[in-house]
């Protein structure tokens, strides 16, 4: 079938597995560009759960885990086509924005998508990370007959306690083409960086305008480090999108008739987030807390209430998942070996740590992004002239809670968890913003007024 | 939208669309001089040889020069990349192994090596060759 072939299945299972928990009818539907760019990423991770499964409980080889592929994509393509007979109509949302908008996007956009491109080309194989970690991972999973392989302890400078979503995509897609082939990986990249681009615009089209999306699309395709860090090979901006995809699912739910299926595919994006990186456990709690707790009134907690069931279980669905990874494969994660090592209290009360991990975080923060102005000040000056929307329902700060929750998260395993605090400030601090920068741009656009001519609330 | 909207979104379409414009810039140079091949596929392709004659699985030494050693960053680089060409098969930073496999940027003799009990099994050129441990399990 090939690489191409074993591509078109995932965006196939992707697509079918939206359309399954989030029905419409037959014919092309007011949500299916939405469904469409959500679907080659749920797809991939759909590919790697099940690639991960068949390795692992069935012991079977490639052959096996095609396959099972092919009868998830039929069987969710299947379930969509049931489903669909009795879905309700979309109503038709979009708004076409303005032309010089979509434009200016479009130029952003493809000079962004050239430049990744061709960095991929002259670097196939990714930076450090790509090859002494998940790439090396997806050729243990692809190569060695026995799953235990990669998980060797010999190996722990490898991280590998790390989750397999990006690894186990790349070797499924190698298992489908019948051989390594490095533009596979890299056509994984490419997928991640687009959905982390044209999610968040097509989400905040629906539940904004298209200008506010478009907006949106700007901020995160004119941004280099999003395409460099994408063409790195590196999982950030994986579970970047994972993070964003989760938000824009659950405000869907709550804002829209999607309802409880959107909940289901927003549990399901968050411990796809948990399988991509571990940093995705952190959100996975952080999302269902804030779910039923970022409420203005009874009505707003009681409908919380009501989709938090369908949430968790689409969680549950993938984390168990990485439940079993962690559990009969992966070895400690290397904070939790260093937290273990002194005592988290005496760090605590350490309040040396917390004034080196603010200025690390702020530094990071100040000089984030490659852009010619520090992000801060462009949104400064940007929510200064927009303004905020009267928070009238605790749905419209629930994006920026989700987003500042996790950077506490992260500032606060700075603090506790890390044995070389500067050093780890000054390799990762980046890249966890760059995870939280799709989720924090569209919590800002989410936050700020829109103009009277295109606001839909 | 307002002038006070178009203003805004103008504000933040000008710095992405010059951000993203300078980093394209700047990889369209770095494009047109790149090597032909790339740094990771030229140095893994000296391992392709050896991959073919290790089994599926196991676990092999691995041995460099010490000048190139001394360099701890780029020596660190270079070891996990010789993983990254032979996975499945476990490479550690060690002699302590049946078989290892070199890493050398200078030229060192078989003799030298049988010196120090390592036999030569097959020499792949550029540095690369699998020696055998001739003191590994008598001790």
């Amino acid at each position: 079938m090939g690489g191409l072939g074993g591509l078109l299945l995932c965006v196939l299972a992707g697509f079918g597995g939206m359309r399954a928990a989030w029905p419409a009818p037959r014919r092309w539907s007011a949500q299916d560009p939405l469904r469409l760019a959500l679907a080659p990423s749920i797809g991939l991770g759909l590919l790697s759960l099940v690639y991960f499964a068949v390795r692992s409980v069935l012991g079977g080889g490639g052959g096996a885990m095609g396959g099972v592929f092919a009868a998830v994509a039929l069987g969710l393509a299947g379930l969509a086509w049931w489903r669909a007979g009795s879905a309700a109509e979309e109503r038709r949302t979009w708004a076409k924005g303005p032309i010089w908008l979509w434009l200016v996007f479009g130029a952003v956009a493809a000079v962004a998508a050239l430049t990744l491109v061709l960095i991929l080309v002259a670097s196939p194989h990714g930076e450090w990370d790509a090859w002494s970690i998940w790439n090396l991972r997806a050729r243990f999973l692809f190569r060695a007959a026995d799953p235990m392989t990669p998980f060797n302890p010999l190996l722990n400078w490898s991280h590998p306690d790390y989750p397999l979503l990006v690894p186990a995509a790349v070797a499924g897609l190698w298992t489908w083409n019948g051989g390594e082939a490095q533009w596979l990986a890299a056509a994984v990249a490419v997928v991640f960086w687009a959905s982390a681009v044209f999610v968040p615009v097509l989400v905040l089209a629906r539940l904004r305008s298209t200008a506010v999306g478009l907006t949106a699309g700007l901020a995160l395709a004119g941004m280099p480090l999003l395409t460099r860090n994408a063409s790195a090979m590196y999982a950030d901006v994986v579970v970047g999108f994972f993070f964003v995809a989760a938000i824009g699912l659950g405000l869907l739910a709550m804002e829209t008739p999607a309802g409880r299926g959107a909940a289901i595919l927003a549990g399901v994006a968050a411990g796809l987030a948990a399988w991509s990186k571990n940093e995705g456990l952190l959100f996975c709690s952080v999302l269902a807390v804030t779910f039923v707790a970022a409420v203005r009134s009874r009505a707003e907690l009681a409908e919380r209430i009501r989709l938090l069931p369908a949430l968790l279980g689409g969680m549950v669905m993938v984390l168990a998942f990485v439940g079993h990874f962690k559990y009969h494969f992966a070895p400690a994660n290397d904070l939790v070996t260093a937290g273990k090592s002194a005592s988290m209290s005496a760090r605590l009360l350490d309040f040396s740590r917390y004034s080196v991990t603010f200025w690390g975080i702020a530094e990071g923060i100040l000089t984030f992004g490659d852009w010619l102005v520090p992000p801060v000040i462009v949104f400064g000056v940007w929510l200064a002239l927009q303004g905020i929307r009267k928070l009238d329902t605790g749905s419209i700060l629930w994006p920026f809670l989700v987003a500042g929750l996790q950077l506490l998260g992260y500032l606060v395993v700075y603090v506790i968890g890390s044995d070389r605090l500067e050093w780890q400030l000054d390799t990762s601090a980046e890249r966890l913003l760059l995870q939280i920068w799709p989720a924090a741009v569209f919590s800002l656009l989410y936050l700020a007024k829109d103009s009277a001519a295109t606001e839909k609330r | 939208m307002s002038p006070r909207n178009v203003l805004a979104v103008l504000l933040l379409a000008g710095v992405s669309f010059f951000s993203i414009g300078k980093f394209f810039q700047e990889i369209s140079d770095f494009y047109v001089r790149r090597p032909e091949v790339d740094g990771v596929t030229q140095f893994t392709s000296r391992y392709a040889p050896v991959r073919a004659l290790l089994p599926e699985k196991g676990v092999i030494g691995y041995m460099t020069d010490p000048a190139a050693a001394a360099d701890e960053l780029n020596a660190t680089a270079e070891l996990y990349l010789v993983q990254y060409a032979l996975a499945p098969v476990v490479v550690v930073n060690s002699t302590d192994q049946r078989y290892i496999v070199t890493n050398f940027h200078t030229m060192v003799t078989t003799g030298s090596m049988a010196d120090q009990g390592f036999k030569l099994v097959r020499e792949f050129g550029n540095g690369v060759a699998v020696f055998e441990n001739e003191k590994w399990g008598k001790r």
